[in-house]
């Protein structure tokens, strides 16, 4: 069983194309949060963004939960474990993203309850009064400067001259005489050119009319604060209709920044407050956002986590049980390097080593017994018959039981190699002098045969902490096979080389063992240590399986390699010390 | 009564129900030439809503914009807009004046006053808006124009727009208005 997994290559780059953007795309939106322009901008593709790799992550985490409980229920190999890690992982992950969001979203609203604190809006209220308390005095003031020019008009010809003199005299910024339709009749202005007097409402001039004065505090994007003032003239003139006189005043600069600035902020705070729920719900969709895309990967995670840790499980037992229907020469997938992989691939080749040394013995001790019999009925026969029979008889009688003699021996030193093989190890360490074992053992092996070239080079001390027998052993099985390699080789070369060395952080003296022969099958190079695992026509297999076991019981290290030109390489790390 | 029956009767009642809104309209629009250019008189009671006036108190500031399409209205074939005119004004309350101010975006005219209804109706009933060159009408054709005014806050990041749903939405787009170009 496999949880949903994402088939192509291609869409699993997509999905993490995804996951990279929105992070991005979220990161952004942190940024351009400080920004309230680039903010608005790029707000809502930033968030397209993010809803569209919620919407593929949800569907993706969607089918792989579906197909987890779909093989769980129909009860698939391996369901049930991967579903609990599943949940496990996903828990794990999921509560403390829930918590946190729990607690951000309760931190966030007492953080904006107190932004919008009562207490900030009374003071920037009170701000404003005190602004606006010291703007009265200076309308006032423009009032009372307005009525003495309206009372100083009375009886005045030259009403353009006089309203000039008194606008600088007060340096007001226009004067304007006017009647109650709105026509005007004489205006002075401070500004140069053709000018279009501000007029005031039908209302104000109402309200002038009634109260004797209106006045407003007023401000524009071009003249910043100004003071308009209205009153009445009475008695300029009894057969007319009434008059009125309107001022316009600049306030002191200071004053209209500082007025400015307090209205700014006040209507600042006022929009804030106004969009506070707003405000409040885009942040906590954002924080959503987040959650449910951290919630989702962690998930998905999770699932591929959970997937990942049980597949070499899953093979395990899978392989088992084909063990189990006599199949014993199985191979796990090497896709996957972790841990629990290697843990997996260890248990099935100590499974397969324990079930061959059975094997072994079993055969070592069935065979060996009916040996001895079948050995010594030959020679018997050799022995009563030899002098009953005729020249030519008796030629083909002791070829006959030479034969059986010599397929007993032959068979005898298979047994005693699978006993070797299932032996369980006594070893008897003491320091050995690597090097000059593999010069007498390359010695006694060069009496038989001395067709191939030996090179031989040590260097630095060769000393070794080891069982002198299972060593000699050892030498005897890797030599005995690199010359077997050799034999149809037209130019035999056998090179050995000795050497200390430090192999992560251990002191090991290596032995290196490379000849020119035709090296090993791509398909045997794998399995080159496993029984039965051989090139040539005769022998065991059980060569290098003994010397794995017997390098391993020493807690030694091995390894072979075909030669890029010709050949093979065999590389034996031997611990110094044990 | 049967079902075809019953279906006309809701057509009917459709339609009376539709007409009699339109008439209960106080929009109202209409062009005149004058030395050479189409003008137009509108008037379009604007009103702002309980909460936008609660909006513009709290220091927002809105946007009036008034989107006038000249259209060719032809027989037979799609209608073709011609020309289009924007007419934005920018509304906004000091609370230090406690004054509301209109600003015009395109000519830059100011107006302000101590009540809304004044600025209402400022906006309310605009006269003599040049709308389109005689050159560009072809006076044996159909031409009408229609008015679409959006009433909408500024300073409120789209987002938070969006979130509106959560609660009543300040903008607001008002009834298209039509009227024809000439008769």
């Amino acid at each position: 069983m496999e949880a949903i997994r994402i088939k192509s290559n291609s869409a699993k780059k997509i999905i993490f194309l995804l996951i990279i953007l929105s992070i991005s795309s979220l990161l952004a939106l942190m940024f351009a949060a400080d920004n309230p322009n680039e903010f608005n901008r790029m707000q809502l593709p930033l968030l397209v963004i993010n809803g569209l790799s919620l919407l593929v992550l949800f569907g993706v985490v969607t089918l792989s939960v579906k197909k987890i409980l779909m093989d769980y229920k129909k009860s698939k190999l391996g369901a049930r474990l991967r579903a609990r890690m599943a949940l496990a992982f996903s828990g794990l992950s999921v509560l403390p993203v829930l918590l946190v969001f729990i607690f951000a979203t309760d931190f966030m609203n007492k953080g904006l309850d107190i932004w919008f604190d009562a207490d900030v809006e009374g003071g920037l209220r009170n701000a404003l009064l005190l602004g606006r308390s010291a703007m009265d005095d200076q309308e006032q003031k423009r009032v009372f400067d307005t009525a003495n020019i309206a009372l100083s008009l009375n009886g005045i010809e030259d009403i353009d001259e006089q309203l000039n003199r008194s606008r600088e005299a007060i340096s007001a910024k226009q004067l304007l005489l006017l009647d109650q339709n709105l026509q005007v009749i004489a205006f002075s202005t401070e500004t140069i050119g053709l000018f279009a007097p501000q007029l005031p409402s039908l209302v104000e001039i109402n309200i002038a009319q009634t109260q004797q004065s209106w006045s407003s505090l007023d401000s524009s994007s071009s003249d910043g604060y100004t003071i308009r003032v209205l009153i009445p003239i009475l008695n300029f003139a009894s057969n007319q209709t009434p008059l009125y006189l309107q001022g316009i005043y600049a306030v002191d600069p200071r004053l209209s920044m500082m007025a400015d600035s307090v209205e700014e902020t006040y209507a600042r705070y006022g929009r804030m407050s106004f969009l506070k729920i707003p405000i409040q719900y885009s942040y906590i969709l954002t924080l959503l956002l987040v959650v449910m895309l951290a919630l989702l990967l962690a998930i998905y995670g999770a699932i591929e986590f959970a997937d990942r840790l049980v597949r070499p499980i899953e093979a395990l037992e899978k392989k088992t049980r084909s063990t189990s229907e006599s199949n014993l020469m199985f191979n796990l997938p090497r896709s996957d390097s972790d841990e629990i992989s290697a843990l997996v691939e260890s248990f099935i080749k100590a499974e397969k080593e324990a079930a061959w040394s059975d094997v072994a013995r079993r055969m070592a001790h069935e065979i060996n017994n009916p040996l001895t019999p079948i050995q010594l009925s030959a020679e018997r026969i050799k022995k009563r018959y030899a002098s009953a029979f005729k020249e030519e008889e008796l030629d083909f009688l002791n070829k006959s039981t030479d034969t059986i003699v010599n397929q007993v021996e032959v068979l005898r030193d298979m047994v005693s190699a699978f006993g070797n093989f299932a032996k369980q190890p006594q070893l008897s360490f003491e320091v050995l002098d690597l090097s000059q074992l593999i010069d007498e053992s390359l010695d006694f092996l060069s009496r038989d045969n001395d067709l191939y070239e030996v090179v031989v080079e040590h260097k630095g001390d060769a000393s070794i902490e080891a069982d002198i027998k299972r060593i000699r052993q050892v030498l005897n099985n890797v030599f005995t096979n690199t010359i077997d390699a050799l034999q149809k080789e037209n130019n035999p070369v056998i090179t050995v080389k000795t050497e200390p060395v430090i192999h992560q952080s251990t002191a090991y003296v290596v032995m290196e063992v490379k000849d020119n022969g035709h090296g090993f099958d791509s398909d045997l190079l794998d399995s080159a240590f496993e029984p039965y695992t051989t090139t040539k026509n005769k022998g065991t297999g059980l060569g290098l399986p003994i010397v794995k076991k017997i390098i391993e019981e020493h807690k030694g290290l091995i390894s072979i390699k075909n030669n890029k030109e010709k050949g093979a390489t065999l590389k034996i790390f031997f611990l110094k010390k044990q | 009564m049967t079902k075809k029956q019953t279906l006309i009767l809701f057509f009917l009642v459709t339609m009376f129900v539709g007409k009699t809104y339109a008439q209960d309209s106080n929009n109202y629009g209409e062009s005149y030439l004058e030395q050479g250019v189409y003008y137009s008189n509108i008037r379009l009671p604007i009103s702002f809503r309980e909460d936008q006036v609660e909006a513009l108190n709290s220091g927002l500031t809105f946007e009036i914009d008034l989107r006038f399409s000249i259209v060719n209205i032809r027989s037979w074939r799609l209608d073709r807009t011609i020309g289009e005119v924007d007419q934005k004004y920018l509304v906004r309350y000091n609370a230090f004046t406690r004054r509301y101010s209109l600003l015009n975006s395109i000519t830059g005219r100011e107006l302000s006053s101590s009540s809304l209804n004044e600025i209402e109706l400022e906006i309310s009933n605009i006269e003599q808006l040049p709308l389109i060159d005689d050159s560009l009408i072809n006076i044996d054709e159909s031409y009408k124009v229609f008015l679409v005014t959006y009433v909408r806050a500024q300073n409120i990041p789209r987002w938070m727009q969006s979130l509106t749903f959560w609660r009543e939405n300040v903008d607001t787009e008002m009834e298209t208005v039509e009227w024809k170009l000439f008769e």
